[in-house]
């Protein structure tokens, strides 16, 4: 089985020889967000921006599926679970930034809110690395769906505290999966 | 001698289609096998199902004596698998594609610079350092297919109709990577090209309709007319056909 490592250098060459212009601009645009003029024109078009790059940031996560499809990934031995676990560090850390920045600096929400949003992208990624395999795809449209409406409930129903505490059970399972990863890769 | 390959009662269905029915043989080391066939015999299913690119709904598939299940994949780095059409990253370049292939079949990273510089000049590929893949007429594709599917220096050569759409020089070329290969390795080949199969191959599968319908084995005193008599008389005795179309004059 090839190695987490060689995966994720392997898919930031594939997106950076396939999309590198669209990649600069995810990466870097999340910096406007900063600009503090109270405009409508402007807020309306950093909106938009937020938008694109999370449509941008979709579309370029499916943009291996040919390789999915044609048995690429099958033929060298490269895990798909592996293969998720990179796009979600590529694109992920970006997704996280942009809502990041937006929200807390454009908008200025409450904190509260702001780690349930967080939450429910993390529950996003976390249930797909779970159900990884595609007939596993109901399974994790519930488990999506039950703990988001866990998530929205704490938040409607508690404080600060308990977002605080799901936030981090989000993070450990995160790091738990990284680990248990791992394992597998030395056994 | 050891057993490499096994199918055994082998069958494999797309819906109603019946791909494989009962697919049966064996393949020993250091033999070279040609799978002769006319078109939805099921010659592609069998490299599939051998690749497990493909799962196969009944019967056994051994390699090394190890069953073929969903998920097995360790017996890979032992092959070396060339699909038709070949499998590749269209926006790399060779150099760039061949050294992650490198580093997924675990060659040893002393040896990657060396082995892709000597098979980018044998394959006569030097001269496209910075073009890409998918920017490249399907004979160079398919030798860079072939530079993938031998770089890791693999036991058992599985090709899948590696002569499809060249030139002769391209051709030419492969059959004489494949003829030096002939002994050293297991060679599994696929081809529609019975004149060269015959000089690539010391034995002959003919399949029809999912099932090996005859098994040749060549002789030191067999001719090479002989030899491509017998194989054209099993696949044609299959498929007598009679033409019908007296509209077209």
């Amino acid at each position: 089985m090839v190695s987490f490592l060689t995966t994720l250098k392997f898919a930031l060459s594939f997106y950076w020889v396939t999309a590198k212009h669209i990649l600069i601009l995810i990466i870097s645009s999340w910096i406007l967000y900063f600009i503090n003029i109270n405009d409508e024109i402007i807020n309306f078009l950093l909106i938009n921006l937020f938008v694109l790059n999370i449509i941008l940031i979709y579309s370029l996560f499916k943009k291996d599926k040919l390789l999915k499809l044609n048995g690429f990934y099958c033929l060298f031995n490269i895990s798909e679970i592996k293969i998720f676990f990179s796009k979600s560090l590529i694109f992920g850390i970006p997704l996280i930034i942009h809502f990041s920045t937006i929200l807390l600096f454009k908008f200025k929400i409450e904190s509260q809110l702001y780690l349930t949003i967080i939450s429910i992208i993390l529950l996003f990624f976390l249930t797909k690395l779970i159900f990884v395999d595609e007939h596993l795809r109901l399974l994790r449209i519930f488990y999506f769906t039950f703990f988001s409406f866990t998530i929205l409930l704490s938040y409607i129903l508690s404080g600060l505290f308990l977002m605080l505490i799901i936030f981090w059970i989000l993070i450990s399972y995160f790091i738990f999966l990284v680990i248990k990863l791992s394992r597998e890769e030395r056994g | 001698m050891e057993e490499i390959i096994n199918f055994n009662s082998v069958i494999k269905r797309y819906g109603k289609i019946t791909a494989l029915n009962g697919l049966s043989f064996s393949i020993k080391k250091g033999e070279s096998v040609g799978l002769i066939g006319n078109n939805g015999c099921g010659k592609t299913t069998t490299i599939n199902v051998l690749c497990n690119l493909v799962n196969y709904d009944s019967g056994n598939v051994l390699i090394y004596g190890n069953k073929i299940i969903p998920g097995f994949v360790t017996y890979k780095n032992k092959l070396g698998i060339l699909l038709s059409p070949p499998i590749f990253v269209n926006e790399f370049t060779p150099i760039q594609y061949l050294k992650f292939v490198c580093k997924f079949q675990k060659v040893d990273q002393f040896e990657i610079d060396l082995r892709i510089e000597s098979l980018i000049k044998s394959f006569n590929l030097n001269s496209f350092n910075k073009k890409k893949i998918g920017d490249f007429s399907s004979g160079d594709k398919m030798k860079i297919a072939l530079a993938a599917a031998i770089i890791h220096n693999p036991e058992v050569l599985v090709f899948d109709e590696p002569f499809i759409h060249l030139d002769f020089q391209t051709i030419d070329f492969i059959s004489s990577l494949i003829k030096s290969l002939r002994n050293k390795k297991t060679l599994f080949i696929t081809s529609h090209n019975i004149d060269l199969m015959t000089n690539l191959c010391s034995r002959f599968l003919i399949m029809d309709h999912g099932q090996i319908i005859n098994d040749i084995a060549l002789h030191e005193n067999m001719s090479h007319n002989e030899i491509k008599s017998l194989i054209t008389d099993s696949i044609l005795k299959q498929n007598i056909r009679s033409i019908n179309m007296d509209w077209f004059e």
